[in-house]
């Protein structure tokens, strides 16, 4: 029996006045985590935000969990939990009530998750957004794609520009969560070699809007012999 | 769940310009509280102070539209799994209690400046017209602030303190000099019973208009509420 796709792209092709991302084909099963890796300006962040339905205008075919993305409009993000390449809100609301603002906004929303999530990632509930850190930023955008439990995440660069401390706390949350609920689906771009194979089970590489290269963890292990599969990633992408 | 976000996005949207328009009404209150303490008071400077309040208090929540889009948290709101009719609405709806304030202050400095510029005593009416023309004027200007680009947006609040400034020109100068036979004339038709009938009528259209524009702004005017850089070209 075919597996249940979680995200579907036939032929999905961006135009923006200066880059095209596509013609795009991938399939996604429900449960796997894929990360996709290529250098600025891939295309990355453009997928991502294109499987969110904040791309108003696309060519060919997205679907999220067999629906078409364009004929559902907003209500696809009820279905994936987005954390976007930098924090998106308003400067002058604290972190609490940042995340009591989402709560009326999803149907499945869980308040007593999302104060444990705070809790767990030492988010002040009282700061405001404006004086957030990077990192506290992306903790607690994290907090807010997670608190849903969406069947499916999109985690555009979580860890770019972290310290090493913070960027480990949110790895491991990145793999609990996924770890937790059978089904899930991880979808998330990133640059840094060493996150990718901690957390990936498959590789999209992305060159100049082009899929470059589709590996799962075992080709990649076969292609790296005896050296790290950062590596093996790091040839592919010079190579080409 | 659809009740409950198009509450909160209200109250966002008031909160984002409350404090803006606080901080105006107080430093205008302060400052007509130390005119009437100097004695300085006369009808002319109080119509003055509340013309120009008003025209500030008016621009605070266009100017809060522009901030939202320079800071992403427009971008915010358009990531979020709500109809962009719910967003539009709300903007529409907090923007008519934001321009209350300003609606006062406008059409009470009128008053004032009416009052003592013209040569009969205007009807009570006129500035109850001056007050929802001017409240949903500033809704409507808000509300489609939503749609428009930045550029634009910037240039309308230009416009709106130009035209503040000019009013506020006219009132000071009014109190000093000699009224022109035109601008008597004039305020003389504003003063006119019929003319409230006729702001009445206008006011019916300016609202038939109003709906009419929220319709199309929740079905398209929406699509350009994202930064420019974010718009593929087709």
């Amino acid at each position: 029996m075919a597996e249940r796709a979680a995200v579907e792209l036939r032929e999905l092709s961006v135009r923006y006045p200066h880059f095209i991302l596509g013609p795009l084909t991938l399939t996604i099963s429900a449960g796997e985590r894929v990360a996709l890796v290529g250098p600025n300006g891939a295309g990355k962040s453009t997928t991502l935000r294109a499987v969110a339905g904040l791309v108003p205008r696309y060519a060919g075919s997205a679907t999220v969990e067999g629906r078409e993305v364009r004929d559902v409009g907003p209500r696809v993000r009820a279905r994936v939990g987005v954390l976007p390449e930098r924090l998106l809100g308003f400067g002058w609301i604290t972190v609490a009530e940042h995340l009591e603002l989402l709560a009326s906004f999803y149907p499945t929303w869980d308040p007593a998750y999302a104060d444990e999530l705070r809790t767990r990632l030492d988010l002040p509930a009282d700061t405001k957004l404006a004086n957030l850190s990077k990192g506290m930023q992306v903790k607690l955008s994290l907090v807010a794609a997670e608190s849903f439990r969406p069947p499916i995440l999109l985690l555009d660069e979580p860890t770019s520009g972290i310290d090493p401390v913070m960027r480990g706390d949110i790895l491991r949350l990145i793999s609990e969560c996924t770890a937790a609920e059978e089904g899930r689906t991880v979808l998330f771009s990133s640059h840094i070699l060493e996150d990718v194979e901690e957390v990936a089970e498959r590789v999209i590489l992305l060159r100049g809007g082009r899929v470059l290269g589709d590996l799962g963890r075992d080709e990649l292990r076969a292609e790296a012999g005896a050296g790290t599969l950062s590596k093996a990633l790091y040839r592919r992408l010079t190579d080409a | 769940m659809r009740d409950s976000a198009l509450r909160s996005l209200v109250i966002l949207e008031l909160r984002r310009v409350e404090r803006p328009l606080r901080r105006t009404l107080g430093l205008a209150a302060g400052a007509a509280v130390a005119i009437t303490i100097l004695g300085l008071a006369t009808p002319g400077r109080m119509a003055f102070i509340l013309l120009v309040l008003g025209m500030t208090a008016l621009s605070a929540p266009v100017m809060g539209v522009v901030k939202d889009k320079l800071d992403g948290g427009l971008e915010f709101l358009v990531t979020l799994p709500v109809d962009r009719s719910l967003l539009a609405a709300a903007r529409l709806g907090a923007g008519c209690i934001l321009s209350v304030a300003g609606g006062l202050c406008l059409s009470a400095g009128f008053w004032l400046f009416a009052r003592q510029s013209l040569p009969v005593t205007p009807s009570p009416s006129l500035a109850l017209g001056v007050f929802v023309v001017v409240t949903v004027g500033a809704a409507l200007s808000v509300g489609l602030g939503i749609g428009v680009s930045l550029r634009m947006q910037a240039s309308r609040f230009a416009n709106l303190l130009f035209g503040g400034f000019l009013v506020a020109l006219l009132a000071g100068e009014v109190t000093r000099r000699a009224l022109p036979g035109g601008t008597t004339m004039l305020l003389r038709v504003l003063a006119e019973p019929w003319f409230t009938r006729a702001l009445a009528v206008a006011l019916g259209l300016l609202v038939a208009t109003a709906a009419w524009l929220a319709h199309w702004l929740s079905r398209t005017g929406l699509e350009r509420f994202r930064p420019e850089r974010d718009e593929p070209t087709w």
